[in-house]
């Protein structure tokens, strides 16, 4: 029986528990898409409306995002941080924070939008996959953003990305599916454990210091021991090393974190899939 | 299976709730965990300390073309109900079938992009319905003619009052034509012109749509709804038509405590007892024996009780009744004051009163009144009567009295 085409929707405590990992990829993404429209209206007005009213208004979203490049850019040019691996050191820098905030961000967004957007998402039964989205095209200008910065940097510093660094997005991609994973994860879990956010707030200030974005994981003592496992090293590692020396000197490492990327972003789909509607309204 | 033209199916829907936001926490937990294993979810069971049902055992069908009216005092359960017919969470027990696309009118102020103008905003929640710009744009005109915004449609939302707000989300959930609307209480919020417009609307699309109504406008009720639930403490304890529905809800409402606290004192006013000069004070509506009442129906006599004991002798005893209705304007009074005769007492000796007033013309609603004992200007005494509920008895009433009448051709 259907209106037009329409099928009869059943709402059940169990709905969608029976559903499997792709249908609930490919819902998730029809959601995405079905909603494109909000969200693109959503990053827009977020977009404008940020520094609305504000003497310099939308000029500060062009500004801020690239505040904490120029702070290590300093820093470097002051050789508070030295050349590393035969890469100038604001290069260096630069590029693996913007690596940093992409990855990190990745994990926050989720977790920030669920906490703050479930209330709102219960009063209008607008799906939290496409909030999450809208929050990520916010990420995405921010990234764009400091990719031209960096670029800007290494053509004035002379240290030009090799060719194969045109690969790059293929190391991205595993990486952001595994951070996005896991930040779907953790927002559910944080739904329930409500310290879940400040838990991984302090865990990724502490971890940008040993995950190679600011100096080399020689310098970080026995510390480097845990880089193996440490997935924001590995990813930083692979995509430094395939711009600047041309190939992924961690391969090995890199194809065990692209399987962890895929099984953890499938498993995560696929629970907050389940999740997003029992959790609604809990804030 | 949905019989035909049916577009809403709810069978034996429950949801449990609790106020306490930890005891959810733990439940949801629990399902967490038990979904992190791949394993299914478990009915609710027991339920922990703090937990109660906010809704139970809730079944209904609505073809299209119908108006469901959903009434109940408040924490009945209205607004769970519409939130979980409108698919923002899901049930705790049961099934709800939903034939065709739904629209919600629950918050008013939910999915608005505050910071952003009107017109934007119609393209926001056009986008939250699930269209596309296209779409939006396409009816885009309908929409601000209908809201009639004028220039403020280019202002932010935020600058908007409730009524602007709720014309403008109105506005745009009817023009985007969905088989399904749900709409709470919020169009009592507009002014009187606009809710002529969004019923009229409201009639237009009742061929091709189905409405659920939550409303404690029972003017609303009676004159949209073909069936209407009434809810009490989650459960329904009518399914039928608005008549009937709109009696029992009456019955029901003898107003929470809390409102009784809150409506009374406002509408009702100062109480006061002069103790020195006024004891052993007894009044209360009755019938016709005396016994004790809350009820009448309309058109039946109804009747007043007082006694009391006063220490000396008054001048000129005045006694007094007014009453009010339910949103507190003073609908009459019935004072002694009319009399031609004076009203004269023994002090020290307790006095017994009956009033009578025949063929009440009081539309159904709650009413409060005061029972006020005076001499010449001086107040003795002026308490609250208990509530009393008028029951209807006509299939259709208008504002708050229905005096005697009749057409004739001429």
């Amino acid at each position: 029986m259907s209106i037009q085409g329409q099928k009869i929707r059943t709402i059940r405590p169990d709905s969608r528990e029976e559903e499997g990992s792709i249908t609930a990829i490919r819902h998730l993404m029809g959601e995405i898409w079905i909603f494109r429209s909000h969200i693109w209206i959503v990053f827009r007005e977020q977009f404008r409306s940020s520094y609305y009213g504000s003497g310099l208004g939308v000029f500060w979203s062009y500004v801020l995002p690239l505040i904490p490049l120029t702070v290590y850019l300093l820093l470097a040019k002051m050789r508070i941080f030295p050349n590393f691996e035969g890469v100038d050191g604001t290069v260096f820098i630069t590029f693996g924070v913007t690596l940093w905030f992409l990855f990190s961000g990745c994990i926050q967004i989720p977790i920030s939008i669920i906490q703050s957007r479930n209330t709102e998402g219960m009063k209008t039964a607008f799906p939290l996959s496409a909030a999450i989205v809208s929050g990520f095209a916010q990420l995405l200008f921010d990234t764009l953003l400091r990719s031209t910065f960096v670029f800007g940097v290494m053509i004035l510093t002379k240290s030009l990305p090799t060719l194969p660094g045109l690969l790059l997005p293929l190391v991205f991609l595993p990486a952001i599916l595994l951070f996005v994973g896991m930040g779907l994860f953790l927002g559910m879990l944080n739904v329930v454990y409500t310290d879940i956010s400040r838990i991984v707030a302090i865990a990724l200030q502490y971890g940008i210091f040993i995950s190679g974005v600011i100096f080399p994981v020689s310098e970080t003592g026995w510390l480097s021991k845990f880089n193996t496992f440490n997935p924001f090293f590995v990813f930083i590692e692979a995509s430094r090393s395939l711009v600047y020396h041309g190939s992924i000197t961690n391969l090995y490492n890199c194809a065990v974190m692209v399987g962890l990327a895929i099984t953890v972003f499938i498993f995560s789909c696929r629970l907050f899939f389940i999740m997003e509607y029992r959790v609604r309204g809990i804030s | 299976m949905m019989q035909n033209d049916t577009v809403l199916e709810v069978e034996k829907v429950s949801k449990l709730y609790s106020r306490l936001q930890g005891v959810t926490r733990h439940r949801i937990g629990r399902n967490l965990i038990r979904t992190m294993m791949g394993r299914p979810s478990q009915p609710p069971g027991k339920l922990s300390p703090g937990e109660f049902w906010s809704l139970r055992d809730i079944s209904f069908s609505l073809k299209r073309g119908e108006a469901l009216g959903i009434i109940g005092l408040n924490g009945a359960g209205k607004t769970t109900l519409l939130r979980l017919l409108a698919g923002q969470f899901l049930p705790d027990a049961g099934e709800i079938r939903i034939l065709g696309s739904t629209a919600a009118m629950i918050d008013l102020t939910a999915g608005f992009q505050m910071s952003a103008s009107g017109r934007r905003n119609i393209f926001l929640r056009g986008a939250m319905l699930g269209r596309d710009n296209e779409e939006v744009a396409a009816n885009f005109q309908e929409i601000i003619d209908f809201a009639e915004l004028g220039d403020a449609l280019d202002a932010p939302v935020s600058t908007y009052s409730s009524g602007m707000l709720m014309r403008l989300a109105f506005s745009i959930m009817v023009t985007m034509r969905s088989d399904l609307i749900f709409i709470d209480e919020i169009l009592a919020v507009g002014d009187f012109k606009f809710r002529q417009k969004c019923l009229a609307r409201i009639r237009e699309l009742r061929d091709k749509t189905a409405f659920v109504f939550v409303s404690h406008s029972m003017q609303d009720i009676k004159s949209f709804c073909n069936h209407v639930i009434v809810l009490k403490k989650g459960e329904i304890v009518f399914k039928g038509n608005p008549e009937e529905a709109i009696e029992i809800y009456l019955g029901l409402a003898t107003l929470e405590e809390k409102n009784v606290v809150a409506i009374k004192t406002e509408i009702v006013g100062p109480q006061f007892t002069n103790e020195h000069v006024i004891s052993e004070v007894e009044h209360f509506w009755c019938d016709a024996k005396g016994n004790p009442i809350s009820e009448i129906r309309f058109g039946e006599t109804l009747y007043f009780r007082a006694a009391f004991k006063l220490d000396y002798s008054p001048r000129n005893l005045i006694l007094g009744v007014p009453v009010y209705a339910e949103k507190g304007e003073c609908v009459t009074g019935f004072s002694s004051e009319l009399q031609a005769e004076r009203i004269e007492i023994t002090p020290m000796q307790k006095v017994i009163f009956k009033l009578e007033v025949p063929n009440i013309v009081l539309n159904p609603g709650i009413y409060l009144s005061n029972f006020g004992v005076a001499d010449g200007p001086e107040f003795l005494y002026r308490r609250e009567n208990p509530t009393l509920t008028v029951l209807p008895t006509l299939s259709r009433f208008w504002g708050t009295v229905m005096l005697p009448h009749k057409w004739r051709a001429l």
